[in-house]
């Protein structure tokens, strides 16, 4: 029996349908989904200007820095990989339907996949989509993409140990267009399609050499040296090494053969981006600007000023460029009125993720008292997420009541992902500390009076008198963080815990919120805020097996749980049919059992030009800047 | 004058080592795991391993710090972390945005702070000095942050005169082919400095207006223009010198809220950006510039001394 995903069996409605149907479903979409459609076409309102300069913001610091899409956590950046590398080198299927969390398969160069033999094996067929060197995207592309990675997993930043490409067995070339992935295991398809499927970039075979010097090898040719580990360490230490060129990446004979709606006209050493559309480009969405430009920023103070001063300030090729999509800072969100005085369109942007704060499970002083559900419980209820959202986020922000979150839509999350099961209560978290032995001292030190495991004691691990005194990590410079911490900070005093807030660089924060063993110098940290959500990016999936699984990388809290262990591989291995159910089984479980405290997840605010057209935030942040346009009159 | 020199120059390099020993040790004190916090949280064990080892992060800390002042010596500051460009690249290309602003910003200060300040010290306790010393006091204690910031509120969103950001160029010729873009920027530094300088000149002049050696000019009927030109100016500038030639380093530090507002790519920005992410190669090949600097624009004070004072004399 074979499944298939498609955009449409995404959707909750059709959840539990037979496989076949799901396949012919695919099948009609696919034609559906053709060009002349809604690709290529203005989708927006307003009378269309083809040509024009749209001007994008890039976040502060962060110009593109690397181009090549086999990339390492250094330049692990949204502007590298959902800003740049995307523009120029199409991944093979494209995540994020306009705002929806689903495959565009309109926009991808792979059909809907076919999951054969039990799940084990997956068919893959390419649209005809050709590199600007005159080749054709091909079965061959993608297989040097997995060769390469493969060969290379300590230099790729979406390498998990046992995911992509570990459980790929084999890999074969049925035609020029049609690939088959024999897998170690038989996966939940929908899993595999947007955790695993996502990781694929096809590369063109021109890159697959070790030196300029020799020339570009034909597709056809037969041991290239991407087909032997060696050989695969070796075109990428090649193509490391040509990326680190960035003043040359424009003209670069390896970087200039693209199969994306953009071709990028320069680079420069500050991080303007220039890019002018790809005239062998061969998908749908041709582009209707006749240039794309992303501006550098030292600070969102410095975009925002910009943004203020609007188009009076200067032209193009000056200071004071206008910029057509934008963002607003969090501590500028009050300016929104005279924003859409000066006649932006503003738009919410909330990314598909959650967030948390992480408590230390293997923490020796408080890791028993977080082990403690009660506990969980009891804190979860002081952390006021509406009042947050309104006081600190400028209402910009979605509260996390689940692992697989409501907001942004999408078609994983049920319908108590938006029930909050810890509301804000202070008297609910006084009761439930001292139903389990605590002492509660308001404004003081509560601390446990009934030491021991019983029910209505504090639980193993907790000694008499111990307070519940902790210190918490975030970092600092985000006004929306700073103002809940400190309010956290306030409302648990009023049931007698204590936190020191400890602000600190990003950095630290990441070098610091580590799993760690109990026994280990590096396990004193005690509670962490990253101040950044936990993005479903760049794996799609809301499946837990990242983040919440016993040893996974995300875990960085320690947390470890047999049963919810099981839970998260049934989401991963469910058939199709049984998928949904078993995301529902783990996401209830979770949102529970709490392995983190819930906190709201923060939104950007996006500005958009007047006159500009056709932009729509990415559930992941990818841009797709080929289908903006400008109006006119 | 050429044995004092040697002498400086070496103590300069012995400084200059010792601060970059301090930088170093000081980085490795942090905390955490460096390549965590380079790489992320997803980060695989073996992406770790590999970012260690091609870092050389493994080695004992004396090690590395032997392979840092090895590549220093041929002239190599490093590779940042995050930038994916060299720490020499990186400097280089922003020290001239930063020689453009803050060198014209000093330069535009001294011109108005000097006259201004003898002008307030000439003038004691007049309007013109109350002025000067109330608009002095005013600009030194209000942000150099804050003032960016009313000017661009004032000049860019109000009015629309002036561009919010400084020219986007990436050469100098390029800043420079923008002058209005550079107003604010450069405004927004001399308006600071000059509240600086000028205190400095006016307490100086006064001192200088006392000296028996003024007094005598005046007596001998030298006319005013000449006693301020030949015997003050000359004498008061020594304090202003000292204060000069420390503001050398500020070339590349003191931009930092200036590029930070006003969207320059400069060398204090880039500092303390990879002081926030643990971009050690670049903070470490910067407080390396940083402290040549600053010997450096100490030893121009000193010669000028010289030249200013007959008086000083090296052995």
């Amino acid at each position: 029996m074979t499944s298939a995903i498609s955009a449409a069996s995404r959707f909750r409605g059709h959840r539990g349908r037979t496989a076949a149907l799901g396949a012919a479903l695919a099948l009609i979409l696919g034609a559906c989904a053709s060009p002349g459609a809604n690709g290529g076409g203005f989708p927006g309102a307003g009378r269309p200007v083809l040509g024009g300069t749209a001007y994008f913001a890039e976040q502060p610091l962060t110009p593109p820095t690397y181009i090549f899409p086999l990339v390492s956590g250094q330049y692990f950046t949204v502007t590298n990989t959902s800003d740049f590398q995307t523009l120029l080198y199409q991944p093979l299927y494209w995540y994020g339907d306009r705002a929806d969390t689903s495959v565009d398969y309109r926009l991808s160069i792979g059909n809907p996949p076919v999951y054969g033999d039990g799940g084990r094996l997956v068919t893959i067929t390419l649209k005809h989509y050709a590199w600007s060197d005159g080749e054709t995207v091909s079965a061959r592309d993608v297989g040097f993409w997995i060769n390469l990675v493969k060969a290379n997993r300590a230099a790729w930043a979406n390498y998990v140990p046992g995911g992509f490409p570990d459980n790929i067995v084999s890999w074969r070339a049925l035609g020029p267009a049609t690939l088959q992935l024999r897998l170690n295991a038989s996966y939940n398809p929908f899993w595999f399609t947007y955790n695993e499927l996502s990781q694929i970039t096809p590369l063109p075979i021109a890159w697959d050499r070790t030196s300029l010097a020799a020339p570009a090898p034909s597709p056809t040719a037969a041991n290239l040296p991407d087909t032997t580990a060696a050989g695969a360490r070796a075109v990428y230490a090649f193509l490391n090494g040509q990326a680190t060129k960035v003043a040359g990446y424009a003209t670069s004979p390896i970087w200039s053969v693209v199969d994306g709606p953009w071709k990028l006209a320069s680079l420069t050493s500050d991080g303007t981006a220039t890019f002018v559309p790809n005239p062998s480009y061969s998908g749908p969405q041709k582009p209707h600007l006749a240039r794309f430009v992303e501006l550098p920023f030292t600070s969102a103070a410095a975009e925002f000023s910009v943004l203020r001063a609007g188009l009076a300030s200067g032209g193009p090729g000056t200071s004071g460029l206008q910029i057509s999509v934008g963002y607003v800072p969090s501590n500028d969100l009050p300016q929104q009125p005279a924003l859409r005085s000066q006649g932006y369109q503003l738009v919410r942007d909330i990314p598909f993720g959650f967030d948390y704060l992480e408590p230390n499970f293997n923490n020796p002083k408080v890791g028993p008292v977080f082990r403690q559900l009660y506990f969980r419980q009891a804190f979860q209820h002081l952390i006021d997420q509406t009042g947050w959202i309104h006081a600190y986020y400028g209402g910009l922000g979605v509260p996390t009541y689940s692992p697989v979150p409501a907001q942004p839509p999408n078609p994983y999350a049920n319908a108590s992902a938006s029930v909050d099961p810890y509301p804000f209560s202070v008297p609910a978290a006084r009761a439930l500390l001292a139903a389990h032995g605590w002492a509660i001292v308001p404004n003081g030190h509560s601390t446990c009076a009934r030491p021991g495991p019983a029910a209505d004691q504090c639980g193993p691990g907790i000694r008499a008198g111990q307070a519940l005194d902790f210190t918490l990590m975030y970092p600092s410079g985000l006004p929306y963080a700073d103002g809940s911490m400190t309010d956290l900070q306030s409302v648990a005093k009023q049931v007698g815990i204590e936190i020191a807030l400890d602000q600190v660089t990003a950095a630290t924060v990441t070098a610091t919120i580590l799993s760690c063993a109990a026994s280990s110098a590096a396990c004193s940290w005690e509670l962490g805020n990253y101040g950044a959500a936990w993005l479903f990016q760049p794996d799609h999936y809301p499946s837990g097996d990242e983040i919440f699984q016993t040893g996974a990388q995300g875990n960085v809290n320690n947390y470890s749980d047999p049963a919810i262990d099981k839970l998260i591989i049934a989401t991963t291995r469910a058939p199709a049919a049984g998928a949904q159910a078993a995301l529902d089984a783990y996401a209830d479980q979770v949102r529970l059992q709490l392995p983190d405290f819930w906190q709201p997840s923060p939104g950007t605010l996006v500005t958009v030009s007047s006159n500009l057209r056709g932009f729509v935030p990415n559930a992941y942040d990818f841009i797709s800047p080929e289908e903006w346009y400008f109006t006119g009159g | 004058m050429s044995g004092y020199l040697i002498r400086r120059v070496a103590q300069a390099a012995i400084v200059v080592l010792g601060v970059t020993a301090v930088t170093f040790i000081l980085e490795h004190l942090i905390p955490g795991s460096l390549a965590r916090a380079i790489l992320g949280t997803r980060a695989s064990a073996a992406e770790v391993a590999a970012f260690n080892r091609a870092n050389g992060l493994g080695h004992p800390l004396i090690e590395q710090y032997l392979v840092f002042l090895g590549r220093l010596a041929r002239g190599d500051l490093g590779y940042s972390y995050r930038l994916n460009q060299s720490v020499d690249s990186l400097v280089l290309r922003q020290v001239p945005n930063d020689i453009v602003l803050v060198g014209t910003a000093l330069a535009l200060a001294l011109v108005i702070a000097i006259p201004l300040g003898i002008a307030a010290a000439v003038n004691r306790n007049r309007a013109v000095d109350h002025a000067a010393t109330s608009a002095a006091f005013a600009l030194y204690s209000m942000p150099s942050y804050f003032l960016a910031i009313l000017l661009i509120a004032g000049l860019s969103i109000a009015v629309h005169a002036l561009p919010p950001e400084a020219p986007q160029a990436a050469s100098v010729g390029g800043l420079l082919a923008d002058p209005r873009g550079l107003v604010l920027p450069v405004l927004t530094l001399t308006l600071v400095n000059v509240a600086l300088f000028s205190r400095y000149m006016r307490s100086s002049a006064i001192a200088t207006l006392a000296e028996d050696y003024v007094r005598v000019a005046r007596a001998k009927g030298l006319p005013t223009r000449l006693v301020l030109g030949r015997h003050v100016l000359r004498n008061s500038l020594i304090s202003v010198t000292t204060l000069v030639g420390l503001s050398f380093p500020a070339v590349l530090t003191s931009g930092l809220v200036v590029e930070y507002v006003f969207n320059v790519p400069g060398v204090g920005l880039t500092y303390y950006t990879a002081a926030v992410n643990a971009d050690y190669p670049v903070e470490l090949g910067i407080t390396v510039l940083v402290g040549i600097v600053t010997v450096l624009g100490n030893l121009l004070a000193d010669v000028a001394y010289a030249v200013l004072d007959p008086r000083v004399r090296y052995g």
